[in-house]
């Protein structure tokens, strides 16, 4: 797979996983691995930077005697989730047109 | 590598302030747990070099600090996070710590506004408006889960209330009192939600006294029959546990009378409900008792066959037991075994301590646990007992010596201690003074 993900598009994806619904760390990884080769270490910035701006929450839920950390999407998330998806939507049909070879004298 | 391994090496290539460092090794450590014990190693090797990671992450947190004055926007996280933790958990504290951390965060930010003060006045003016900005979206941020906190606490009444109001319509209380039923020698006993007592009979009588809220007639039977005792109810009864009482069960109970004697099998299962026995005296008996999330506790009882006792998430407690073998088996919670005299004891659990004092062992004892101390207190010299014990993250004390994390001592009786990430505590009965002298 020859192309990298930018930081932005990234923070979109992980972000679109969160709203599907409440993620932790492992989960969230496991998640996006399925769709790109990114490491654990790799999202743990990526999940900083979106609780330092406010776009997720996190809250802790015990289980079998240890301790999870969920991330949850705020309000201002999914605002920003729908900004970056408008975003991408415009970004990814331009490059198609490029890629197919059509013409983007107007684009 | 393991995992203490690699966060410690982890933390050591971290530049960064300590709140963030903290989070760093926690996500660390619930990414590595979360793959479970067996897959530890494999986990770490594909995260890869903690030097790595550190320096990689070390650099990120560099980059996203510039602009920024980096006191301030730790403090701020922490806040906003320990707000938002609050906040997250039940409605009705959620909204009582939401309401003080509201007005704690407003008196901080207001603080922290002026603080700055000197410095804002210095710095470039595009500074100014991002603080600005900052209060104002955190005023947003906290408005948004003020309300949401109210909301979800009345949501959760109005469910509480309706729920409430459904089972208090359907169920009928049952009670079948008999205090001089025909003769057994069995007992079965199997209810939801219902704490069960075992009494010994004062009047050499066989009894049952059995209370419970139905939602039809035929949930329950109560029999004497094949020369068993049979209690048998499918009702789960909820409404019991809600209305509330001493018992918390709105008086549901399966209390049993059994007059000293012989008897083949005892056999009591319930859910989320004590089992209690105290005085008991069963010949022959091969007595098993199961519950979850409650306590089982028995007192001063003689079971001629054999204990078996199992829970979740609560303790057991045996205290002056006499049985020639017994297993127990909780998870989360301590067992506690006093007294008495148990030839052969299994005694196993998780996150929770095993304590076994002055006991009499004549066979066999083994003690497991996984994050909780082994204290084992036996009632004879050390020669008697062949002991094996281990402990992954700690040691063993014998008679207040520190020893190894393995200990191994020979002898007779095999003794058996487990544990993970706390101590062993091992004491021997001494010989008095007095005695060693005179045997010259």
């Amino acid at each position: 797979m020859a192309f990298q993900i930018g930081s932005a598009l990234l923070d979109a994806c992980v972000l679109a996983v969160v709203e599907r619904r409440d993620v932790y760390g492992y989960e969230l990884t496991a998640q996006m691995r399925n769709v790109i080769d990114v490491s654990e270490s790799t999202l743990y910035p990526v999940l900083r930077r979106l609780q330092k701006e406010e776009y997720v929450l996190t809250y802790d839920s015990p289980i079998n005697g240890r301790n999870r950390r969920y991330y949850t999407i705020t309000a201002a998330g999914r605002q920003q989730l729908e900004n970056y998806r408008a975003d991408w939507e415009s970004y990814r049909s331009g490059i198609d047109s490029l890629m197919k070879g059509e013409t983007t004298e107007n684009a | 590598m393991r995992k203490e391994e690699f966060l410690k090496r982890l933390e050591q290539h971290l530049v960064m302030d300590e709140p963030e460092k903290e989070e760093v090794l926690r996500y660390y450590s619930e990414y590595i747990e979360e793959a479970g014990p067996d897959n530890e190693e494999k986990v770490i090797e594909e995260i890869g070099s903690p030097e790595e990671v550190g320096t990689r992450l070390s650099a990120e947190f560099r980059e996203e600090g510039k602009g920024n004055d980096g006191t301030w926007a730790v403090d701020f996280d922490e806040m906003i996070r320990d707000f938002s933790a609050s906040v997250e958990k039940f409605a009705k504290k959620a909204w009582e710590t939401a309401g003080n951390a509201v007005n704690a965060f407003g008196d901080r930010l207001g603080e922290e506004w002026k603080k700055s003060e000197p410095a804002r006045s210095d710095a470039a003016s595009d500074w100014n408006r991002t603080m600005q900005e900052v209060k104002k979206t955190t005023e947003k941020v906290l408005q948004g889960t003020k309300e949401t906190a109210k909301k979800g606490m009345d949501e959760a009444r109005k469910a509480f209330a309706s729920l409430r109001d459904i089972l208090e319509d359907a169920t009928v209380p049952y009670e079948f009192a008999e205090f001089d039923l025909p003769p057994f020698h069995r007992v079965k006993v199997f209810v939801k939600n219902c704490p069960v007592v075992l009494h010994p009979s004062v009047d050499g009588k066989y009894g049952a006294d059995v209370r419970l809220y139905l939602r039809r007639e035929d949930e329950v039977s109560v029999t004497v029959e094949d020369d068993t005792l049979i209690v048998h109810s499918t009702a789960s009864s909820g409404i019991g546990r809600m209305t509330g009482s001493a018992t918390g069960f709105g008086g549901q109970a399966a209390e049993i009378y059994l007059p000293e004697g012989v008897y083949e099998a005892v056999e009591i299962t319930t859910t989320n409900a004590r089992i209690d026995a105290a005085g008991l005296r069963l010949a022959d008996a091969e007595v098993k008792l199961k519950t979850g999330n409650a306590k089982i506790k028995l007192v001063n009882c003689r079971f001629g066959g054999s204990l078996q006792a199992e829970t979740g998430n609560a303790a057991i407690e045996v205290e002056e037991v006499t049985t020639p073998a017994a297993v127990m088996y909780t998870v989360n919670a301590p067992i506690h075994v006093t007294g008495g005299s148990i030839d052969a004891l299994n005694a196993e659990t998780s996150n929770g301590a095993v304590n076994v004092t002055d006991c009499a062992v004549a066979s066999k004892l083994t003690a497991e646990t996984a994050n909780g101390p082994v204290r084992l207190k036996m009632d004879g010299p050390a020669e008697n007992y062949r002991v094996t014990a281990d402990t992954s993250n700690s040691a063993v004390f014998v008679d207040g010596r520190r020893m190894g994390p393995h200990y191994e001592a020979p002898g007779r009786v095999p003794v058996r201690a487990n544990t993970g990430n706390a101590r062993i505590e091992l004491s021997f009965l001494r010989p008095e003074p007095d005695e060693v002298q005179t045997e010259e």
